[in-house]
C-alpha cells in the first residue's frame, strides 16, 4: 500500500475543550489510486489532509508512507518527504507572485539541491505537460486563474511525487476552467500518478474513482465509483 | 542555494525600494563617519609624516614659549608667558659653541608685514631675520638667484631671498634678481627666489621673504625673543643635541637643578605626539558615535527583517509545504539581511569618500583612502546582517507550515 493510516486522530485544546478534528480514522489508498475526500466543513478533511501532506502529525495513531512510518518525525524529515514524496495543489494556487512560471515550478527542485540547468530543463518538460510553456516567462498576476492553477500542478509534478494532494482545486476557479482543469488532472492520473482530492463538488468529486466522506472527524463512507 | 538566496533577497529589497533605503540609513550613517573621519585622518597623518621628513626630524627649536603646549598643557603655557626668559642673539652664539651634538645653529625672527613692487601689493607676508645658516635648517633650495651670505648678514645688508608667492604677484614671472622691492616701509633688492614650497591645509608656505636678522633688528628692534633652530649631525644624535641645548640654556640662566627651564624645546617628535593625541581622541569618540548608529541601524534592520517575515508569512508557508528546511528558510532571511545590511555599507563608504573628498575641496585639510578601512566598514555591516538578521529568520523558520499557509 502506499498510505496506510491506523486509529488517526488529530486532537486540538482550545482552552478547556478538547476538539477531536480528526477521530480515528483508518484508511489504505493504493498506488494510482485518485480518490475524493468530500464533507462538510469542521468535517475533519482539511486536518486529514495536512497530515497525509505531511504538513502535520497526528496526536495519536499511525501513518505509513510507501511503508515507512511517518507520523511522529521532526520537521526537517517531514521537510524532505513534502519534497520527495508529495505535491500540493492548492486552492488558491499559492504561486510566489514575485517569481514567474518557471521559477515557481523550479522551486521544489531548489529545495531538492537539483543544479540550476537541470532545474530549468525538468521545469519545462513539466510546463510542456500543463500546455503553458508559452508562459515560462509571466508572472501569476499576467496569468488566467485556469493558468495559475495549472503552473501550480506543474509545481506538483515536478519533483516526480508518490502523491498529488489537491486541496479544493477548482474552489476559485469557474466551472467551464473547474472542468479544463479537472481534464488536466484525468490526464496526470492516467500517466500513472497517485490523485488525492479535497472537494465539496459533487461533479469534481465524479471524475475520481474513490469517495471518501468524512463527518465529525470519521470516515462516514468509502465508495469506489469508477 | 547562495545565488538563488541573494536573487530572493534582490527583489525582495528591490519590492521595497523606501523601505529598504530607511533600513539603511543606520549602516549609511555609521560606515559613512568612519570613512570620511577615517580619510581625513590619514590626509593629516600624511601630510605630518612629510611635514616632519621635509624639516627634517633632526631639527628642533629652542625659543622662549611652545605654542603646542596652549593645547596640550595649557597651565604650564601660562606659566611660561609669565616667567621665561627673553631668547637672545648672544644665545644663538652660546648655543653655537656649547652643543657639540649639533652640526648647525641659527637664528630665527619672522613678522607680518606687506611687501610691494611697484603698483603691486601682497599683505600678510611673513619677513624673515636669518642667520646664515637658514638653508641648511630649513631645508630651502633657490630657484633663482642666491641665498644670503655671511658678509651681507655681518654688514646687515638690505637684501632679500623672496619665496614663490611674492615673486608671481610682485614680479610676475619678470626676472626679480636686481629688482628693489619694499618690505613694510624699507627697500629691499631682490637677490634670491625660493622654489615652490606647496601649500599646506590650503594656506600657501610661499608667503615669506628671507633678510638678514640684523637687519630684522635693526628695522623691528631686538627687544623681542627669537628663536633657535638647532640640527643635530645626525637622527641618532638628536637626544643627545636636545639635552646638550638644554644643559646650556639652564647654565647660562643660572638655574638651579631644581627649578624648572625658563625656556622650550619643540622638536619635530612633539607635534607628531601632539597629533596622535589628537586623532586618538578623534577616533574615541568616533568609535563611540558609530556604535550607536550601527546598532540603532542593527535595531531597525531587525525591525524591517520581523516585518518581512510576517508580510511575507504565506511565502514561507508556501516554501515550507514545498519541502524548505528550517536551514533553508533561515538561510533565505540572513542573507537577505546580510545583503541588506552589506548593501548600507557600501553605499556609507561611497558616500564617506565623496564626503572626504568634498571637505578636503572646499576646506584646507587633505584626504586619503584608507583600505583597512573599507574592510572594517564592510566587515561590521556584515556582521551586523548576521547578528540582527539571525533573530527574525530563527523565527520565520519556526513557522508552522499549516498555519503560514492559511495566512492572510
Amino acid at each position: 500500500m502506499l498510505i496506510t493510516v491506523k486509529g488517526l486522530k488529530k486532537i486540538y485544546d482550545v482552552g478547556s475543550q478538547r476538539i477531536e478534528a480528526v477521530a480515528g480514522v483508518d484508511l489504505e489508498i493504493g498506488k494510482n489510486e485518485y480518490v475524493s475526500i468530500m464533507g462538510p466543513s469542521g468535517s475533519g478533511k482539511s486536518t486529514l489532509m495536512n497530515i497525509l501532506g505531511c504538513l502535520d502529525t497526528p496526536t495519536e495513531g499511525k501513518y505509513y508512507l510507501n511503508g515507512s512510518e511517518v507520523s511522529n518525525l521532526d520537521d526537517d524529515r517531514l521537510a524532505y518527504i513534502r519534497n520527495r514524496e508529495i505535491g500540493f495543489v492548492f486552492q488558491t494556487f499559492n504561486l510566489l507572485p514575485r517569481a514567474n512560471s518557471l521559477q515557481n515550478v523550479e522551486l521544489p527542485l531548489v529545495y531538492a539541491g537539483v543544479s540550476a540547468g537541470k532545474r530549468k530543463r525538468i521545469a519545462m518538460e513539466v510546463l510542456d505537460l500543463v500546455g503553458l510553456v508559452d508562459r515560462a516567462m509571466h508572472r501569476p498576476s499576467e496569468l488566467s486563474g485556469g493558468q495559475r492553477q495549472r503552473v501550480a500542478i506543474a509545481r506538483a509534478l515536478v519533483n516526480n511525487p508518490s502523491i498529488i494532494l489537491a486541496d479544493e482545486p477548482t474552489g476559485n476557479l469557474d466551472s467551464k476552467t473547474g472542468e479544463e482543469l479537472m481534464a488536466v488532472f484525468n490526464k496526470i492520473h492516467e500517466s500513472g500518478n497517485t490523485i488525492i482530492m479535497v472537494t465539496h463538488e459533487e461533479n469534481v468529486a465524479r471524475h475520481s474513482m474513490r469517495i471518501l466522506r468524512l463527518r465529525d472527524g470519521k470516515i462516514e463512507s468509502d465508495k469506489i465509483i469508477n | 542555494m547562495l545565488i538563488e538566496g541573494v536573487r530572493i533577497a534582490v527583489n525582495a529589497l528591490l519590492d521595497n525600494k523606501l523601505r529598504t533605503f530607511l533600513t539603511l540609513l543606520g549602516n549609511i550613517v555609521g560606515t559613512m563617519s568612519v570613512i570620511a573621519v577615517v580619510s581625513l585622518i590619514g590626509g593629516v597623518d600624511d601630510y605630518i609624516r612629510e611635514e616632519v621628513a621635509h624639516e627634517g626630524s633632526n631639527v628642533f627649536t629652542v625659543e622662549r614659549i611652545n605654542f603646542l603646549e596652549a593645547i596640550t598643557d595649557l597651565d604650564k603655557f601660562l606659566d611660561a608667558i609669565a616667567r621665561n626668559k627673553k631668547i637672545t642673539i648672544e644665545d644663538v652664539d652660546y648655543l653655537r659653541e656649547n652643543v657639540p651634538s649639533a652640526s648647525s645653529v641659527g637664528a630665527a625672527a619672522d613678522r607680518r608685514v606687506s611687501m610691494s613692487y611697484r603698483d603691486k601689493w601682497v599683505d600678510r607676508v611673513e619677513v624673515r631675520g636669518r642667520s646664515v645658516q637658514y638653508p641648511i635648517l630649513e631645508n630651502i633650495d633657490i630657484f633663482t638667484g642666491r641665498h644670503l651670505s655671511q658678509l651681507e648678514i655681518m654688514r646687515s645688508n638690505k637684501v632679500a631671498v623672496i619665496g614663490w608667492d611674492v615673486y608671481k604677484n610682485l614680479f610676475a614671472g619678470r626676472n626679480p634678481i636686481g629688482k628693489t622691492l619694499k618690505i613694510g616701509r624699507e627697500h629691499f633688492e631682490v637677490i634670491g627666489v625660493v622654489e615652490d614650497q606647496g601649500t599646506v591645509f590650503g594656506e600657501s608656505k610661499n608667503r615669506f621673504a628671507y633678510i638678514p636678522i640684523t637687519r630684522f633688528f635693526k628695522i623691528y628692534g631686538s627687544r623681542e625673543s627669537i628663536a633657535v633652530k638647532i640640527k643635530a649631525a645626525d637622527v641618532a644624535l638628536l637626544g643627545s643635541a636636545v639635552e646638550e641645548a638644554e644643559i646650556a640654556m639652564r647654565i647660562r640662566h643660572k638655574l638651579h637643578p631644581t627649578d624648572k627651564s625658563d625656556f622650550s624645546i619643540t622638536t619635530s617628535k612633539q607635534l607628531v605626539s601632539l597629533w596622535e593625541n589628537i586623532s586618538g581622541s578623534i577616533f574615541k569618540a568616533l568609535i563611540f558615535l558609530v556604535s550607536i548608529a550601527l546598532v540603532v541601524g542593527g535595531v531597525v534592520l531587525m525591525n524591517v527583517m520581523l516585518v518581512s517575515v510576517t508580510e511575507r508569512t504565506r511565502e514561507i508557508g508556501i516554501r515550507k509545504a514545498l519541502g524548505a528546511t528550517r536551514l533553508n528558510i533561515i538561510w533565505q532571511f540572513i542573507v537577505e539581511s546580510i545583503t541588506l545590511s552589506l548593501l548600507g555599507g557600501v553605499i556609507g563608504i561611497v558616500v564617506g569618500f565623496t564626503i572626504a573628498a568634498i571637505i578636503s575641496i572646499v576646506s584646507p585639510l587633505p584626504y586619503s583612502i584608507a583600505p583597512w578601512s573599507i574592510v572594517a566598514g564592510l566587515t561590521v555591516t556584515f556582521l551586523i546582517g548576521v547578528i540582527f538578521g539571525t533573530y527574525p529568520a530563527n523565527k520565520a523558520s519556526k513557522l508552522d507550515p499549516v498555519v503560514a499557509l492559511h495566512h492572510e
